[in-house]
């Protein structure tokens, strides 16, 4: 096991034989950050910069009036904080909620032994593949059936069950060798213990990326506002946001508005990522797995 | 109380640790995905009394497939467009993993950028960056020689890296959690057979092939199914916007059941292709073990 060596495995300086390394992953790097410089630096031109042709990459006057123009087109009944704070709300108890949801699943599916444990491993990951668009009525019925329209939990309850993240997770807790989950019950442990002693710090990564995934779900979706929802004062920022979009149509204000709102959309993205981007990147070595 | 046998506890607290999961996935996946189902043979209609269906046995099916070419269209396309990016995703990622889990200066940094993309590539975001045309920031295609090819007899060539630099974007924003699943991968692997290899006489092509690759051969199998669930699935996609165009259409093939005859089409369409990759790295496993 060297793996006091790998753990200390970033190099403390820059070092010749690097060189090669980074001719390939440099030029990449400014590639896959572009389109994210470009948000942010569209947000910011004046509307006769926007519509510019051929279209300018960098700004030449940096202006704030399409976040003015944005909250001004908002002044309705309903602030626009009572959005943020539906977003943040729902965002949270989803995150929250699919993370202990999926690992426990995941837990159960990978490491325990019960009939149809297969089955409906199997039966998620066809799920994964359909379209969630097409299944958006059926939805409604069964959300209409259990009372949930217009209330808050319609939000929540329907975003709660992540293909996605069980299946990662699941993939991931396969990893665990079962003689480290055997030790523990030989020891004593109980599943409970077991799940959380050992099998969630070992997960850890795989968890920060269900997070990530799933915030971007909640925070970024629109459809649940759309279809459950009718009650203005319960619908969330993204929504509210893209209806202003919609409503100001094509019109050469709405450019200068979208652009600004995709970008108060994208800040929460990459403060969450840079939250658990450390424990994704680091767990893993930690993890003890080998 | 009757006390319980062994495998019936273990069973109960296997299902007690999926309960949670299993019921938001019945509610909210497994039975709008079955409602869909039920929907494809008849022409639903949502009148002021709810919805009414009318049994129409495999008239949408028949109908799609034989006369929708729209559709057809769409769903070659996209049959392309996952046969030819799929591999060079998950074969980026590879590369990209085996770099990022080198000694480097910034190693974390670098490895943070490459996952950046996945928070960007929600739907909305997307879509709105597409509007904003920040994925023609560089057109590769205006290139006399490509120009050249395309008139020539090279046209099937030109058609693969035409569509590979159109989606250059795609194939790095596309590979984020394929890198990280690889990564985790490779920090697994024991390095002592890597030292007794080199030690040996192996050169690093060799380590790759026989230690490094056949050890992914797991990831490697989730990767493509990651990545072709993801490419699927995208909101974006030309199917997509489609079937769910279709769902509130009013015509005679139009409207809920017809949309869902669409998505279940497209959903074996994908399974297909998927056991196609599966199938393909499969005879390539069993080669090598001869």
């Amino acid at each position: 096991m060297a793996s006091y060596v790998r753990t200390k495995m970033n190099p403390k300086g820059f070092h010749k034989q690097q060189i090669k390394y980074y001719i390939i992953l440099f030029p990449i790097v400014l590639f896959m950050l572009l389109p994210i410089v470009y948000i942010f630096i569209t947000a910011f031109k004046p509307i006769d910069e926007l519509f510019l042709f051929p279209p300018k990459f960098w700004v030449k006057n940096p202006t704030l009036s399409n976040f003015r123009k944005l909250f001004e087109a908002g002044t309705g009944e309903i602030p626009v904080s009572r959005y943020v704070f539906n977003s943040i709300l729902v965002t949270g108890v989803v995150l929250f909620l699919s993370i202990v949801f999926s690992s426990m699943a995941g837990f159960a599916l990978s490491k325990m032994k019960f009939a149809g444990k297969k089955f409906w491993f199997e039966v998620n990951q066809v799920a994964l593949m359909f379209v969630t668009a097409s299944v958006a009525i059926p939805k409604y019925l069964v959300v209409e059936k259990l009372g949930l329209i217009d209330t808050i939990w319609a939000h929540i309850f329907t975003l709660l069950a992540m293909p996605v993240g069980l299946f990662l997770v699941k993939q991931f807790i396969d990893q665990i060798p079962d003689a480290l989950i055997e030790a523990a019950y030989i020891d004593g442990a109980n599943d409970f213990t077991i799940y959380w002693k050992i099998v969630l710090p070992i997960i850890k990564p795989a968890l920060a990326t269900v997070a990530i995934l799933s915030f971007q779900t909640v925070w970024n979706g629109t459809e649940t506002s759309s279809i459950y929802i009718n009650k203005e004062e319960l619908k969330t920022l993204a929504f509210y946001l893209n209806t202003l979009n919609a409503s100001t149509g094509n019109t050469i204000a709405g450019q200068g508005m979208a652009a600004a709102a995709s970008l108060i959309m994208f800040v929460p993205n990459i403060i969450i990522f840079i939250f658990f981007q450390s424990k994704i990147m680091n767990t893993v070595a930690h993890s003890g797995i080998k | 109380m009757k006390k319980m046998s062994m495998k019936n506890r273990k069973a109960l607290f296997g299902y007690l640790f999926t309960l949670p999961w299993l019921l938001g996935f019945l509610a909210f996946t497994l039975y709008p995905l079955i409602y869909s189902f039920y929907m494809v043979f008849h022409k639903v209609q949502i009148g002021a009394d709810g919805i009414s269906a009318k049994f129409l046995g495999t008239g949408n099916l028949i109908y799609a497939l034989s006369l929708d070419f729209e559709f057809l269209d769409a769903i070659f396309e996209i049959g392309k467009y996952i046969l030819v990016l799929t591999p060079l995703i998950v074969i980026l990622a590879l590369i990209l993993a085996m770099l990022l889990n080198r000694k480097l200066w910034f190693r974390t940094v670098f490895r943070a950028i490459y996952f950046l993309p996945v928070i960007i590539i929600s739907g909305g975001l997307m879509s709105s960056l597409e509007k904003c045309g920040a994925f023609e920031i560089i057109d590769l295609t205006e290139n006399s020689i490509l120009r050249w090819m395309n008139y020539s007899d090279f046209h099937q060539i030109y058609f693969v890296i035409e569509l590979l630099l159109k989606n250059i974007f795609s194939v790095l924003w596309f590979s984020g959690v394929q890198i990280l699943i690889y990564l985790s991968g490779l920090q697994k692997l024991d390095q002592a057979a890597y030292e007794a290899a080199y030690i040996d006489g192996a050169s690093n092509w060799q380590v790759f092939w026989k230690l490094t690759f056949p050890a992914m051969k797991q990831f490697t199998t989730l990767n493509i199914v990651y990545t072709i669930v993801l490419l699927a699935t995208f909101p974006t996609s030309k199917v997509v916007t489609l079937i769910k165009q279709s769902m509130f259409g009013q015509g005679d093939f139009q409207g809920l059941g017809y949309s869902s005859a669409l998505s279940w089409i497209y959903f074996i369409v994908i399974i297909l292709i998927m056991f196609l990759f599966l199938a393909l790295t499969g005879i390539g496993r069993e080669r090598r073990k001869k």
